[in-house]
């Protein structure tokens, strides 16, 4: 608190250096990063990747073992096991990018009305978050899909609608918090529209708390898709996904037991990298939210 | 009570402000008949300690009473003889950061963490002057500029928290000033700094004062401030003015016990004596009628002070004080 305190240090150094601080405080969210980053770049160069088309079958070669021409083998339709992992992981980040887009949606505008204004327009989205969360969220799905028709998106949508209540609460929680700050005061003693003082000068500050919340959203609809995948509420045959390729593995787990254990494997690195990063994040938040204190 | 020889409105006009918080049935009055001018120029502190409801006072110059549950009860307020009170939330905001700006006690939590030194700056151009992205940006290193804040092309592009408590607050300044106000409301600008800062700050304040003909209303329970930046004071005690004139005379010649009580407790260099304290604590607002507020702590009460409510009585000249023994009582102040 002094004016010698001031450090000759330009912005991005500032960036640069927090990033380090980060990598060096959060290794495990750090590594989770870097393994996301790897499975999306996966994703999105797929055709690249696979080394078959995923729905190509071969009646003659069905589950065939690890090694040779089909890398992880091939399933009871003798279809490439890699190629559809790699093909999955595209099906399954999409559809979790949808339940999680679907639940940013709903619960951020509203979690920050509710933040904002206060009184009734919150005690009124509150109970409505509140009576959605007593839904059960597998149940919410298939009657959804029973109403839409079947399909991963509507499912996924479903799946979004029972997130969105967490959003709501995390943002509102955070809006409340940051609303109770003198440079939210600043900002309405400068003249600034209502409008104006969520949008810039609330709402940068409840970003991070909402990037936390969509990282551990983001693991939690990974299992939420193999779930009703698993079910067969999911993508539909042949396309694979993650889920799905468990589902029909676990037909035979008994003859080739292999098989069930990659798309478990990769569902369950998914959301742990998933839900370190986010854990890691919300570590990181806290720790600043107290230097900023002193 | 103006001490402006033309005929013109004063600047500020505070009169009979009564605010009361709270919600639904049971509203409790916070501030009680509060009174006071401001004129071009000048600066004038709302004295007193914390639940005096000097705070509440002031925010309710912006038009901002309503928004931690209060509201305006009674009284009026008045900018170069335009009624605030009542005014919508739209025409408020007109004049909130344009015509009266406002800084506050921490300086650091003030300023959003979110953005850049320049841009917190430049907000307040982009609100109020209608500039566009570039021209509200040059305005605010020029701004930077004149609070001293040295190498403002750079220090523009830093974050809040890599400033100090000092610069921090000059940053504010800079941002209250931008759209060159009439009012600048200064909450306790200087509590929450370091001594040799807070000096500095006081400066640069009494500079710009000269610069701009700004009128600086004043919050602090520091009267070594005070006396350092103020022409008049006003005295608050449990939400009522007790004592205000010019701060020479109040000084001097204190009325009220209360005034007396708090040039006392200024620790004092050489003076060798131990610090008086005011014993007891300030009464929650709402809770005493038909007495003398300040009674029960005050060592100089009769028996009729917890009898009746006395009322604000203008004693000399520009002076009122709010005591039933102001007539007959010698308080000692001090003398500079």
């Amino acid at each position: 608190m002094s004016t010698a305190a001031q450090k000759p240090a330009g912005a991005s150094a500032v960036g640069r250096g927090r990033l380090r601080g980060f990598v060096r405080a959060e290794p495990l969210a750090a590594l989770s990063f870097v393994y996301l980053a790897l499975i999306v770049l996966a994703a999105i160069f797929a055709p690249v990747l696979a080394s078959h088309d995923p729905n190509a079958q071969q009646l003659m070669l069905r589950l065939q073992p690890w090694g040779g021409d089909h890398l992880f083998g091939t399933d009871d339709y003798g279809r490439d096991v890699f190629s559809r992992l790699v093909y999955g992981t595209r099906v399954t980040l999409q559809a979790s990018a949808v339940a999680v887009g679907v639940s940013v949606l709903i619960g951020v505008p509203t979690g920050l009305l509710a933040g904002y204004r206060k009184g009734l327009v919150d005690a009124v989205l509150s109970r409505i978050f509140d009576g959605l969360m007593s839904i059960p969220g597998l149940i919410l799905a298939l009657t959804i899909v029973a109403v839409l028709g079947p399909g991963l998106t509507n499912a996924m949508a479903a799946v979004g609608l029972i997130f969105a209540p967490q959003f709501f609460r995390v943002t509102r929680a955070a809006t409340q918090e940051v609303m109770g700050e003198t440079y939210i005061e600043s900002s309405i003693s400068i003249g600034c529209k209502p409008t104006r003082v969520v949008l810039k000068h609330v709402m940068p500050n409840v970003v991070p708390a909402i990037l936390v919340q969509i990282s551990v959203a983001l693991g939690v609809a990974v299992s939420a898709e193999a779930s009703l995948s698993f079910l067969g509420l999911g993508v539909e045959a042949p396309t694979a996904s993650w889920g799905s390729m468990l589902s029909t593995s676990a037909q035979t787990m008994t003859i080739a037991p292999n098989m069930v254990w990659l798309p478990g494997l990769m569902i369950f690195s998914v959301v742990l990298a998933f839900t370190l990063l986010g854990e890691g994040m919300r570590r990181a938040l806290v720790s600043t939210g107290k230097n900023n204190d002193d | 009570m103006t001490e402006s020889i033309t005929s013109q409105p004063p600047l500020l006009e505070v009169e009979g402000l009564t605010l009361e918080y709270g919600s639904g049935r049971r509203w409790t009055r916070v501030v009680e008949d509060v009174s006071f001018t401001l004129n071009a120029g000048q600066t004038l502190a709302l004295v007193g300690e914390s639940g005096s409801g000097k705070t509440v006072s002031a925010t309710a110059v912006l038009g901002l009473a309503g928004r931690k549950g209060g509201r305006i009860a009674e009284g009026s307020i008045k900018l170069r003889g335009r009624e605030l009170v009542g005014l919508p939330e739209r025409e408020l905001r007109r004049i909130r950061g344009s015509e009266v700006a406002m800084i506050f006690q921490n300086p650091l939590r003030s300023l959003n963490p979110a953005f850049t030194a320049g841009e917190q700056v430049a907000e307040v151009a982009r609100v109020h002057l209608d500039l566009g992205r570039k021209a509200a940006w040059d305005r605010a290193i020029e701004m930077l500029d004149a609070v001293g804040i040295p190498d403002p092309e750079r220090r523009a592009r830093d974050y809040p928290h890599q400033f100090s408590g000092g610069m921090a607050q000059r940053l504010a300044i800079a941002a209250a000033l931008c759209s060159n106000p009439s009012v600048l409301i200064a909450d306790e600008p200087t509590t929450a700094l370091d001594v040799t800062v807070q000096a500095l700050v006081l400066q640069l304040l009494r500079k710009v004062q000269s610069d701009t003909d700004l009128a600086v209303l004043f919050i602090s329970h520091d009267l070594g401030v005070v006396a350092d930046v103020a022409d008049r004071v006003v005295v608050m005690y449990s939400g009522e003015v007790v004592e205000q004139g010019p701060i020479e005379d109040l000084f001097t010649t204190p009325s009220h016990p209360y005034t007396a009580g708090l040039l006392g407790s200024i620790p004092a260099l050489g003076r060798g004596e131990p610090l008086r304290a005011i014993p007891g604590t300030i009464p929650p607002p709402g809770t005493l009628q038909g007495t003398c507020r300040f009674a029960e702590r005050c060592e100089h009460k009769v028996a009729g002070c917890q009898q009746a409510h006395p009322p604000l009585a203008v004693t000399a000249d520009s002076r009122a004080v709010r005591c039933l023994r102001a007539a007959d009582l010698v308080l000692e102040g001090i003398t500079r």
